[in-house]
């Protein structure tokens, strides 16, 4: 008789539990509908999480306060161990701040990693500024196009860029990393040996799971990417950026409104440039762009860890994809800017191809170029602005950015393979005279070794190669038609 | 008296032991250390690694341990009085102190019981953490030689700048401009064991506004009775703290130091401070006994606490004797702040005389929070076992003496006081 | 005769926060208890006998007025060695057994391990709780925890046991047990004070009374004299025949010129219960409750106005 009353109360309780569940769910969604919630609920997050952050309510905006003042003091002090365990409290104590994510992954990444002398040490917190994004800011705001494009920022400007005197060495770690996981540059759709010109095997399973849990890509997004805009080496920083801002792009199509929701993104990061003073949407897009134009300027990769060789140098058959991404986003956000900066690359793009002796394709941009921009001097001629451009930046080598200056000497080495090729050594040697005088220049130019490490441009046999390799390529359709 | 005293004592640490807080404290001290390195999010280095451990698992034994010494402490004395075991136990002839002491020696075996409960699972679950089946051979040296263990810094003997500053004695920074050296010479202590890594331990900023941009140095270590210099030649970044592995040098023997600012083509002056710069680091003891050394500084903070509870329990109620014990905590938890930035807010308000009124009585309310508030930060073993630092046996002894002894007796004698007058028939305040 | 307890004009006024009087609980009452006699303490609730048992106790301090236990201060902690309390409610720690409640105010008083062991034995053989000394006495009933209270206020062998409310919670032969215990204490020189509401607890074991009532003493004197009705007389005797129990009232109607009132005496009910329960022997050893008991520790019954088997 106990036992039954026992049972019988019980049964009401869980009942009781039940009814109040189901209230509970419906004067949320009814809170939801009328925006009467401070803080929207958390998605994909453990229970426990979920009420921590419920339960302090109001709290956890000062908790996160005092974490924070915490991690200003350690990371004064030279203190770092924390730092990635306060980061992970802080976000998780204001979850939906995309401020507060942004700039604990950005500390990470470019604050604390270059507290430490050795690269190794500095990749390990720039992979946990990574980390902290993709792996949990992503996973409870899966719906906020400003993280994506934070996430993106970190590969293109952190790993991409020549901001840190260890960023060759990151590029080489994400290379290394990527190429064991693909087997080489990017996702193989033929499988394991029915094409004799794929010298590697395609991912197995296991590796396939490794890129959707480790690295949170998604091969059949992956693949999509490449067939819509590329195809792309993904051993490449620029191109994990490009697939982390259109992938912020397709949610934000996908949820209309959503961006509106975010809070004002992240004002931290040091450029001036940078894409973060954008809503989330345009960022991406933005994003996008220059991850195209760099794919278009060093896509192209040659590496290998057991000689530690890592060269990039312009993908010249990306440009038209290039051309078109960038016309559709003029079209759709009609803005000053945006042209001015299609138009600087129209004639980077133009220079490069010069450099490579691809003229024709190099006259019919420019055309274009006059075309669209109405106020550009239309008395000046292509070979006029060839003279004029192509001449002063040999001038000032110095000054040019190292992917564009790779393209030119790699462009003029190039020239000097077909003219050796057809018989002509006189201007074969012209052109390698040219080749090694620009290096030169540039190389001048940096005469700190920290500089050079950061800037430098690859030994001119390097170059050479790499040239050669172009050449005999081009002279072979195939294998042009392999790359794409 | 004494056994009186242990009586008390004895009562309070058996009817402590029986009760379910108690039994329940315990689980929550084994659940919260055992299942804090699954929790944890480190730098992914096994030093970080471990180094969060030790620091998150000592600061929650201290946090939790604390809070429990405070609230037990609170209650023995003003539960037993709103229960009435205490009017039986006034008309006993027992003087109050005996009271206040008997209760405080069995809370003192409880903190030390915990004490070792959870210092033995921090300890044990460190060497599990850090065995040799999962940490490298290089892994399992850098954590012997850097964190578990125990090193203090040493000061160099003599600081020698070429060319010699402008300035003269008193500067605070002293300056390496490119291609100069700077010279310190440390007496390496004789205490040092022979076996053991000696590290030169340095930090300095560049003329530089690129904060972090790295430097070329050359390092020159000479021992008296070595002919050959050992010399090492690195890239450095400022206002980062750096250590160098040395060669053995023999305890006694004195070693100079020498840098050399390597001129270079993005040339920078090294600015180092003038006793910080550069210091040796030698190993004082093993890790075993500076965690001992560690667990006494937070014993010392535990009797301070149980001191505290003791005697608002005297006075209050137990809901109003917890409050202000941990109103208590709580300012002295920030006492390290109080003295130093709180000291420097000041109020912007016009007219002037009510700016300068309320900061005058700002100054004098923190002042008095300060000096009443024992200084817990000065002894806070934190700052010291993750990182490997040397607590010295002093340091253990003054805080038992200001913690324990001091601020604690004062309490005892107010405690006493308070409680011989306090009227235990009446209905509690 | 020796003065233990010594009152005079002895009043306590309850303060508020602000120190702002609130109650005058007792007012100006005197009174003085002497060695070897019991002394009640009578009233209604908040009549102001527990403060002022409480003021003999040290617990409270007097507002006014005078209050001496053994010519000195109630709070003198050396007089306390000789006073044996137990409270209204009890007040035992309830995670300890019986016997270790017991150990632990023995060694407040110094009592050698030995002699302390063998008081504890004593005391709980007296109230009943030898088979229940190991059990927590927070799992005990009212009754149980009262008696342990007993126990622990004559662990000292008390000079001055001071008893409030002594009977509350116990059954009758609870009541009686203690009731006996007052009285041999009473022989044997000890001197009691106690406040109780029953009176017939007072008027079977007091020497002397205190009938309180709003803070002051309304009567106090020996309890006989204070009861007996000097003009009125009562004959006892065997049972007559009703033609000669109407001579024997023929006789007392012409001397007294009243008409005398007949009746049988009867049993008091305590009486009569205790030999109705006396004839039900329980088993030797109880599971729960109290194991019924004889007389009172045998520490407690030696020579009277001598030092305790107990000495401390």
């Amino acid at each position: 008789m106990k036992n039954a009353t026992a049972i019988f109360l019980l049964l009401a309780a869980l009942l009781g539990l039940w009814g109040a569940a189901r209230v509970h769910e419906q004067l949320w969604d009814y809170r939801a509908r009328h925006q009467l919630l401070a803080a929207a609920p958390l998605e994909n997050a453990p229970p426990l999480m979920a009420f921590t952050t419920v339960a302090l309510g109001g709290f956890r905006g000062l908790i996160a306060d005092l974490l924070w003042l915490r991690t200003i003091r350690l990371q004064q002090e030279g203190r770092v161990f924390e730092i990635a365990q306060l980061a992970d409290w802080i976000t998780k104590l204001e979850p939906h701040f995309t401020t507060v994510w942004a700039f604990q992954a950005w500390n990470m990444a470019y604050n604390i990693s270059v507290l430490f002398p050795d690269a190794e040490n500095r990749w390990r917190w720039v992979n946990n500024g990574i980390r902290l994004l993709r792996d949990e800011g992503l996973r409870y705001n899966p719906r906020n196009p400003n993280l994506y494009k934070e996430l993106g920022w970190l590969y293109q400007h952190k790993i991409g860029y020549i901001m840190d005197s260890a960023h060759p060495f990151y590029r080489r770690k994400l290379a290394e990393t990527m190429q064991a996981v693909l087997h080489g540059a990017r996702l193989e759709t033929n499988p394991k040996g029915t094409d004799p010109r794929s010298p590697m095997a395609p991912p197995e399973a296991g590796e396939l799971q490794r890129l959707r849990e480790e690295f949170k890509l998604d091969p059949a997004l992956m693949r999509q990417l490449d067939a819509e805009y590329g195809p792309f080496d993904w051993r490449l920083p620029e191109t994990h950026a490009l697939y982390w801002a259109w992938r912020g792009l397709q949610t934000a199509r996908d949820n209309p409104g959503a961006d509106e929701q975010t809070t004002a993104s992240c004002s931290c990061h040091p450029d001036a440039k940078a894409p973060s003073a954008l809503p989330g949407v345009q960022a991406c897009d933005q994003m996008m762009l220059q991850c195209l134009a760099a794919a278009f300027r060093q896509g192209r990769l040659d590496f290998d860890p057991a000689t530690d060789l890592y060269v990039t140098t312009p993908r010249l058959d990306l440009l038209p994809q290039v051309m078109k991404t960038y016309e559709q986003a003029i079209a759709r956000y009609d803005e000053r800017n945006l042209r001015t900066v299609y138009a600087n690359f129209l004639g980077e793009a133009i220079i490069i191809l010069h450099s490579y002796g691809r003229d024709a394709q190099a006259r019919e941009i420019y055309r274009q170029a006059l075309r669209r921009y109405p106020d550009l001097d239309r008395t000046i001629s292509y070979d006029d602005f060839i003279g004029a451009n192509f001449v002063a930046m040999q001038k000032d080598a110095g000054d040019l950015p190292p992917p564009n200056a790779v393209a030119v000497v790699e462009g003029l080495l190039f020239q000097a393979c077909r003219r050796k090729a057809a018989g002509d050594a006189k201007h074969a040697a012209e052109f390698e005279r040219q080749a090694k005088a620009f290096r030169d220049i540039y190389m001048q130019a940096r005469a700190s070794e920290d500089h050079r490490l950061r800037t430098g441009l690859p030994e001119l046999d390097i170059l050479r190669r790499q040239a050669e390799r172009r050449a005999q390529e081009e002279t072979t359709p195939d294998m042009e038609t392999k790359t794409k | 008296m004494l056994s009186k005293i242990i009586a008390i004592s004895g009562l309070t640490l058996r009817t402590a032991m029986r009760s379910r807080v108690f039994a329940l404290l315990i689980a929550m001290v084994v659940i919260c250390i055992a299942g804090l390195p699954l929790m944890i999010k480190s730098d992914g280095t096994a030093a970080g690694q471990t180094q969060l451990f030790i620091h998150y698992a000592f600061g929650l034994t201290m946090t939790l341990l604390s809070i429990a010494a405070a609230w037990s402490a609170a209650g023995a004395i003003s539960l037993e009085v709103a229960g009435r075991q205490m009017h039986v136990l006034v008309t006993k002839p027992v003087h109050a102190a005996e009271i206040w002491l008997g209760k405080w020696l069995g809370l003192m075996t409880i903190n030390l019981i915990m004490l070792g409960l959870a210092g033995g699972l921090i300890y044990g679950l460190l060497r599990w953490t850090t065995r040799n089946a999962v940490l490298s051979a290089d892994d399992q040296v850098s954590l012997r030689e850097e964190i578990l263990t125990a090193h203090s810094l040493i000061a160099p003997e003599q600081t020698v700048s070429k060319p010699a500053p402008p300035g003269g004695a008193g500067q605070t920074l002293s300056a390496v401009p490119p291609g100069e050296t700077q010279s310190w010479t440390f007496r390496v202590p004789e205490r040092t064991s022979p076996g053991n890594a000696l590290f030169l331990q340095f930090q300095f900023a560049t003329s530089r506004l690129e904060r972090q941009m790295p430097v070329t140095g050359l390092w020159l270590i000479n021992a008296d009775d070595s002919t050959k210099p050992y010399r090492t030649l690195g890239s450095y970044t400022p206002h980062v703290g750096h250590a160098l592995k040395l060669p053995p040098v023999a305890p006694g023997q004195l070693l100079t130091v020498t840098y050399k600012n390597v001129e270079t083509a993005e040339p920078a002056t090294v600015l180092f401070a003038a006793n910080t710069g550069a210091q040796l680091l030698i190993r004082e003891s093993g890790f075993e006994s500076n965690f001992i050394r560690a667990l006494l500084l937070v014993l010392a903070r535990l009797a301070f606490f149980s001191a505290l509870g003791l005697t608002v329990g005297a006075l209050f109620s137990f809901p109003v004797a917890v409050f202000t014990a941990f109103a208590f905590l709580f300012i002295t938890g920030l006492s390290g702040w109080i003295g130093t930035e709180a000291l420097m807010a000041e109020v912007d308000l016009s007219p002037a005389w009510l700016a300068g009124l309320l900061n005058a009585a700002t100054y004098g309310i923190i002042q008095l929070a300060n000096f009443v508030t024992p200084p817990l930060a000065r002894f806070e073993p934190l700052s010291f076992l993750p990182t490997g630092a040397f607590i010295p046996w002093a340091l253990v002894g003054t805080a038992w003496g200001i913690l324990a002894i001091g601020y604690g007796g004062t309490l005892a004698v107010l405690g006493f006081w308070m409680f011989s007058r306090r009227e235990m028939g009446l209905a509690a305040i | 005769m020796d003065v233990v307890i010594h009152a005079e004009a002895l009043t306590k006024i309850f303060r508020d926060f602000w120190r702002r009087p609130k109650v005058r609980a007792v007012n100006a009452i005197a009174f003085d208890v002497q060695a070897g006699e019991v002394f009640g303490l009578l009233g209604p609730n908040g009549s102001g006998k527990t403060t002022t048992l409480r003021m003999i106790l040290g617990l409270l301090t007097p507002t006014h007025g005078t209050l001496s236990v053994f010519g000195r201060s109630p709070r003198d902690v050396e007089s306390k060695a000789r006073i044996g309390y137990l409270p209204e409610e009890s007040c035992l720690y309830p995670y300890l057994t019986a016997r270790e409640i017991l150990n632990f105010y023995g060694r407040l008083f110094n009592l050698r391990r030995a002699a302390r062991q063998t008081c504890i034995d004593q005391l709980l053989e007296m109230t009943g709780l030898q088979h229940a000394q190991h059990r927590p006495v927070g799992e005990f009933s009212k009754g149980m925890a009262r008696r342990v209270g007993l126990a622990q206020a004559l662990i000292n062998d008390p000079d001055l046991i001071v008893l409030d409310e002594p009977t509350v919670g116990l059954d009758p032969v609870g009541c009686r047990q203690v009731k006996d215990l007052i009285l041999t204490l009473a022989r044997r020189g000890k001197t009691v004070i106690l406040s109780s509401h029953l009176l017939a607890d007072v008027e079977h074991v007091c020497d002397r009374v205190a009938i309180m009532g709003n803070g002051a003493i309304l009567v106090q004197g020996r309890v006989r004299d204070l009861l007996e009705q000097h003009d009125r007389c009562r004959l006892t005797f065997p049972a007559l025949a009703p033609d000669r129990l109407e001579a024997v009232l023929q006789v007392l109607r012409r001397e007294t010129g009243a008409d005398p009132a007949v009746d049988h005496p009867t049993r008091t009910l305590e009486q009569f219960f205790i030999e109705t329960v006396g004839q039900v022997r329980p088993e030797p050893t109880a599971p729960t409750g109290v194991a019924p008991t004889e007389g009172v520790a045998e520490f407690l019954k030696s020579k009277p106005k001598q030092t305790s088997t107990c000495p401390p």
